[in-house]
């Protein structure tokens, strides 16, 4: 029983710790996208073509790498619990 | 030793920056390409969008690939980048029940540089340069003597089985060793690991017992539980002389119907401890089925060659020693082991295109002759040890030799695609070793000169044979 509880514990202490990450990275993501219409929006003015261009690019670029880190992520929990 | 961690951590971290820098700009000049050439040909936004990302995301997960095998220094391939995909690289982690730290999967390749500083720790640890580290003959004859009784009062036990697995090489020197001592063993029909996947028809559906000297990480013991259960068995026993608890545990956890037997369980510490103490000089006393795996190069140098001396030779941070030890009885004579990494570099930049060192060991038996007086002579006997964790499938075709090489010698090359993907030992091993020689030759000559004006007046160089026949990856 001790034993049980004690390696249920370790897995929750692996899920907060892939849910922080998780929750960071989605923060940064965010920030990244604010910082990117900021700029874009104040320095800029917003019918500039290439510059709307570069801003959805960007952006579209953060979004695919963050899917990238999702599905990691998913596929590395699917297999931790098939274990 | 804090130096080389911490330039081994400037250099990952610049490396992994470089290389992120890099790859993400060319993914953002892709990715401005592709939405401005999708303006010019779609004006629907609904589809343009869609397409958009369709692009985008294999991209990107092209990019992280590249990412990942550039700092891991793999071969970029389309089978490669599948096994990334889906996760198949890191199998081995999942299996053994550690989920691996989000930051590594964020930065994979930071793994490689968890483990370089895992070997240079357990380097520090081992590291009694100050003093020598006697091996306790009499505890270790004790225990050898322990070890056989308890073989005694289970042969009964082993004896119901119809075969024996040896795991590696350790694991054959201590079992052929234990057949010598108790004969009724020769019963079991002996397969080597390598040798199972050639021999599935006559594993199948058998009593099998496997002996491996230790039970430590596991993987050896799991990849070759899963590849026999594959095949098929009636029962199936795990016996090893000693055993890590929490490995152990796991283990039984998971191979509820595979009976583990083993003579001593003991925690991490305990473990490295009792391996230390006794196993090796276990291992030392058995090894003689081993020499035949390794070169042996005799020297003999002018000048008395004291370990202080040659400490002060190897002292740099290109070589770790980590093992220096002196059997009681014989005060002239000492062994020390010195680990080479820079020779991987070397290695890479020669023919050998895509392979990869787990171990570039070498152990010297050192002689001194005449120790009393500053003049002398020493005998050196170096033996490498080097162990090859991955390397191309065709490799063996590039430099068969054949004279000894075992697939010409059996005459069956081109009989089928399986046969042809193998690769023979012998030729890896030894052109491995040849180039290993020539570079460590050249530097061990040169700092002798530099450091002790020593000259080496005799060379005699044996090469390996073994007789194994192993898969390319």
């Amino acid at each position: 029983m001790k034993q049980f509880l004690l390696h249920a514990w370790e897995d929750i202490k692996e899920i907060i710790l892939h849910l922080f990450t998780s929750a960071i990275v989605i923060i940064c993501v965010s920030f990244v996208f604010y910082l990117i219409d900021f700029v874009v929006k104040h320095l800029f003015s917003e019918e500039n073509y290439s510059i709307l261009l570069l801003e959805t690019a960007s952006q579209g670029t953060i979004l695919a790498l963050f899917l990238v880190y999702v599905y990691k992520s998913l596929i590395r929990a699917i297999k931790n619990i098939n274990r | 030793m804090t130096d080389i961690k911490i330039k081994l951590r400037k250099n990952a971290f610049i490396k992994t920056m470089v290389l992120r820098v890099v790859l993400y700009t060319m993914l953002l000049l892709c990715s401005i390409a592709a939405l401005y050439l999708l303006n010019t040909f779609a004006s629907q936004y609904n589809i343009k969008y869609v397409i958009y990302v369709l692009i985008l995301v294999p991209l990107a997960f092209f990019f992280q690939y590249l990412i990942y095998s550039f700092s891991m220094e793999k071969k970029i391939s389309f089978n490669n980048f599948k096994d990334t995909l889906m996760e198949l690289e890191s199998a081995d982690n999942i299996r053994t029940g550690v989920l691996d730290h989000p930051v590594k999967f964020l930065f994979p390749e930071f793994e490689l540089f968890y483990k370089l500083e895992d070997s240079v720790n357990d380097k520090i640890n081992f590291q009694k340069l100050g003093e020598i580290n006697y091996i306790n003959k009499e505890k270790a004859l004790q225990i050898e003597k322990e070890f056989k009784n308890f073989i005694s009062d289970n042969l009964q036990q082993f004896l119901e089985y119809d075969l024996v697995i040896k795991m590696k090489r350790k694991g054959k020197a201590i079992f052929d060793d234990l057949i010598e001592q108790f004969p009724p063993l020769e019963k079991l029909v002996p397969f080597t690991d390598p040798a199972v996947i050639y021999n599935m028809q006559k594993i199948k559906d058998r009593k099998i017992l496997i002996f491996d000297d230790s039970i430590h990480h596991s993987n050896s013991a799991r990849n070759i539980i899963d590849l026999i259960k594959k095949i098929g068995y009636e029962k199936i026993l795990f016996l090893t002389v000693v055993a890590q608890k929490d490995s152990l545990e796991s283990l039984k956890r998971e191979y509820p119907d595979v009976v583990f037997l083993q003579y001593e369980i003991k925690d991490e510490e305990e473990y490295k401890k009792f391996y230390a103490e006794y196993m090796i000089g276990y291992l030392d006393h058995v090894n003689r089925s081993l020499e035949n795996d390794h070169a042996l190069i005799k020297l003999k140098i002018d000048t008395l060659i004291k370990k202080e001396d040659f400490i002060d030779i190897f002292e740099d941070n290109r070589n770790y020693i980590y093992e220096v030890e002196r059997i009681v009885e014989k005060e002239n004579e000492y062994k020390i082991s010195l680990e080479c990494p820079w020779i991987y570099d070397k290695m890479k930049n020669s023919i050998f295109d895509n392979i990869k060192m787990d171990m570039v060991k070498v152990r010297f038996f050192i002689k001194l002759n005449q120790p009393t007086d500053t003049i002398g002579t020493t005998d050196i006997n170096l033996s490498p040890a080097l162990i090859p964790r991955e390397f191309d499938q065709d490799f063996c075709n590039k430099r068969k030799t054949k004279d000894f090489c075992l697939l010409y010698k059996l005459n069956i090359l081109g009989v089928n695609e399986e046969i042809n993907n193998l690769v023979c030992i012998n030729c890896v091993i030894n052109n491995l070793t040849s180039d290993f020689i020539n570079e460590f030759m050249k530097y061990f000559e040169m700092k002798l000169r530099e450091k002790k004006r020593a000259n080496i007046i005799e060379k005699n160089i044996s090469f390996p044979f073994p007789q194994e026949l192993y898969r390319g990856k």
